[in-house]
């Protein structure tokens, strides 16, 4: 799954902007223009999600001082389009958290050209593209069809097949008991999915009592509760298990999960909490200032025998004859030990750009769904940042990054910068529309790209270029 | 070239080793180390009368790492490592197929100040530096050489630099033409 493009709406200095996003993207654009409020957006949705924090505003001390000019009336929206194995699914969350109280006020999940789902408040809504549903009702009057005479299929299963027609797929609602978000009240129909899966389609569903209150109600009354459920047919995503494949909702909903909790945060490292040892822990995912590193080597350490090649071999092209290996001491913290031809470096000897290096190259080898670095040259000489932008292009993982360096500008092929721009206090993000044509441009004039940057308005994208 | 020989004919006429200083300009870090390290093995055979080193640059280590090609940086680079006093320049780029060879080999050569004090020497892969490891393994590829190697033997780009000992010198200098372009360069 691929991050395509992100909408934000009144955080912060992102009043109204959307940002395409590739596999590769580099913000540029002067202090204060906004590149670190886009990186908090990640971190938001993460305590949104994840951590499911009653208080997410906590971080910068209340939502007045996250919403666009402190104006708390105003809701904030976040909109992300995801690729999903070729198909565009696009997700909206508005929330508010105006008188200190959070509140998610309206999601809209849309399967572009299969199936919009909203929920405001309570309410949930399904509404199937009608050229869908042309397609499948057929399908689904065939099924019935054998069903009826068919009676190994047990009565729940054919229930819920004689549920689906017109009517109730072509637009629902229905009021849910549970205050979840919408992508967690997404449940799984297995039984129909296999039913369908030979056309392409399988089914979610949306309860109006959970599941798991329903079978509490079984458990407690003997029998099921009257439910309402919303039927979401959806296309199917072949998998490893070919007699259980996914629908492409359900898929969605554990990459999404998946993305916002294993993307990696990177902001300026706090190298004095790396080079203190640290009481050992599972851990898998670095914190924004690195200060856990020792901890997620150690376990990789453990778990390999030794610091992987991707680690080992970067790391060796910069430092060379220069070794990691790490230690438990006596009060039961580990260490980082480092060696240079054979001889151990005491911390305060050790260079910030060795941490950051290996923080850097740690995080791509974690191989987070999204990887974000705020201000990626910092401690960093130009040829290491070389070294750690070629093996963050060579790697899958989808890369942000924010920079101030012409060195990083001059590394990084036209096509995948974004300015970063404040108009009349509002950023504003633009990609240089004719990426080929700057190129000419620039060669023409005997110009770098930084140049360009700098000096010139080649993200103005107009005729003299 | 004429000032190559005059300073290899300099040196030898003073009765001291005889070593060819030359700057690598490497489409990226990986291959920079790799031919750093193809360099040391170059030395430890016969393949050529004379060590070849590389130039001590004053903010860097060399190889450099080349821009993206049209960037008009490659130029500016060229120009700053003219100032090096080094015995050759050597651009390495890859060809990305035989169909844009001689389009890349022009870009490329596009770059090239002018006038320039040491002799500058352009060496395109056919498709990439994975060819000569593909090569020297024997493993047949279809687009990308790179790709045959991640789908024959889990190749990852890191380990670029330890692949080195697998290439074959003997066999690339009959069979692979930008080896043969590489020796050229350094003849």
């Amino acid at each position: 799954m691929r991050l395509k493009k992100l909408i934000v709406k009144n955080f912060k200095s992102l009043h109204d902007c959307e940002i395409e996003l590739g596999k590769f993207n580099v913000l540029i654009g002067v202090n204060a223009s906004g590149k670190s409020n886009l990186v908090e957006i990640f971190k938001l949705l993460r305590k949104i999600y994840v951590e499911k924090d009653s208080n997410p505003f906590l971080e910068w001390w209340g939502y007045n001082n996250v919403v666009w000019q402190r104006k708390e009336e105003l809701p904030i929206t976040i909109g992300m389009l995801f690729d999903v194995e070729g198909y565009d699914v696009y997700f909206e969350t508005t929330f508010t958290g105006t008188g200190g109280r959070f509140q998610i006020l309206r999601e809209i999940l849309d399967i572009r050209g299969y199936v919009k789902i909203e929920k405001e408040g309570q309410w949930i809504r399904v509404e199937h593209d009608e050229v869908q549903l042309k397609k499948v009702l057929p399908i689904i009057s065939k099924i019935k069809e054998h069903l009826k005479n068919n009676y190994i299929i047990p009565d729940f299963l054919r229930d819920d097949f004689f549920r689906l027609n017109i009517k109730n797929l072509k637009r629902l609602e229905i009021q849910i008991q549970d205050k979840e978000n919408l992508i967690s009240l997404i449940s799984v129909e297995h039984g129909m999915t296999l039913f369908l899966k030979e056309f392409g389609f399988g089914v979610n569903s949306i309860h109006e009592v959970s599941p798991l209150k329903a079978l509490i109600d079984v458990a407690e009354k003997g029998e099921f509760s009257r439910e309402s459920i919303l039927y979401i047919i959806n296309p199917i995503i072949p998998n490893k298990r070919e007699d259980l494949p996914d629908t492409l909702l359900t898929k969605f909903r554990d990459e999404f999960y998946f993305m916002i909790n294993h993307m990696i945060v990177l902001k300026p490292l706090i190298i004095n909490f790396i080079k203190t040892p640290q009481y050992p822990k599972k851990e898998n995912r670095i914190y924004e200032d690195g200060s856990n590193l020792t901890n997620i080597l150690y376990t990789i350490w453990l778990r390999e025998g030794r610091l992987p090649e991707e680690i080992e071999a970067p790391l060796r092209i910069i430092f060379p004859n220069t070794r990691v290996f790490f230690q438990l001491m006596e009060d039961g913290r580990v260490t980082m030990k480092v060696f240079e031809n054979g001889l151990e470096l005491a911390p305060p000897s050790i260079s910030d750009g060795f941490y950051k290096v290996l923080a850097l190259l740690t995080a791509v080898y974690l191989k987070p769904p999204l990887l974000i670095i705020d201000e990626i040259e910092n401690s960093l000489h130009p040829e290491t940042l070389e070294l750690i932008l070629d093996t963050i292009k060579e790697s899958d993982v989808q890369a942000i990054i924010t920079t101030h360096s012409p060195v990083v500008v001059d590394m990084t092929e036209p096509a995948d910068l974004i300015l970063v721009d404040k108009e009349r206090g509002e950023t504003k993000f633009k990609r240089i529309r004719e990426p080929e044509k700057i190129k000419k441009f620039l060669q023409e004039r005997g110009l770098a790209l930084s140049e360009g940057w700098l000096y010139g308005s080649i993200f103005e994208n107009n005729e003299s270029h | 070239m004429v000032q190559y020989l005059k300073t290899m004919k300099a040196i030898e006429s003073e009765g001291m080793p005889v070593t060819l200083e030359v700057i690598l300009i490497v489409e990226d870090t990986y291959g920079g180390e790799f031919f750093k390290r193809v360099l040391q093995e170059l030395n430890k055979s016969n393949f050529l009368p004379y060590k070849v080193k590389l130039k001590k640059l004053s903010g860097r280590r060399n190889p450099i790492h080349a821009p993206y090609l049209c960037n008009p940086k490659l130029k500016k680079i060229i120009t700053a490592t003219d100032t090096a006093n080094a015995d050759r320049i050597i651009l390495i780029y890859d060809g990305d197929g035989p169909s844009n060879y001689s389009q890349r080999f022009n870009q490329v050569k596009s770059h090239i100040p002018a006038k320039t004090n040491t002799p500058i020497k352009i060496v395109l892969f056919e498709y990439e530096v994975e060819e000569w490891i593909c090569k020297s393994l024997d493993i047949k590829w279809d687009s990308k050489p790179s790709d045959a190697l991640k789908r024959k033997v889990g190749y990852k780009k890191s380990q670029l630099p330890k692949y080195v000992s697998k290439v074959n010198f003997e066999d690339l200098s009959n069979s692979c033409k930008s080896f043969q372009e590489f020796m050229d360069a350094l003849r």
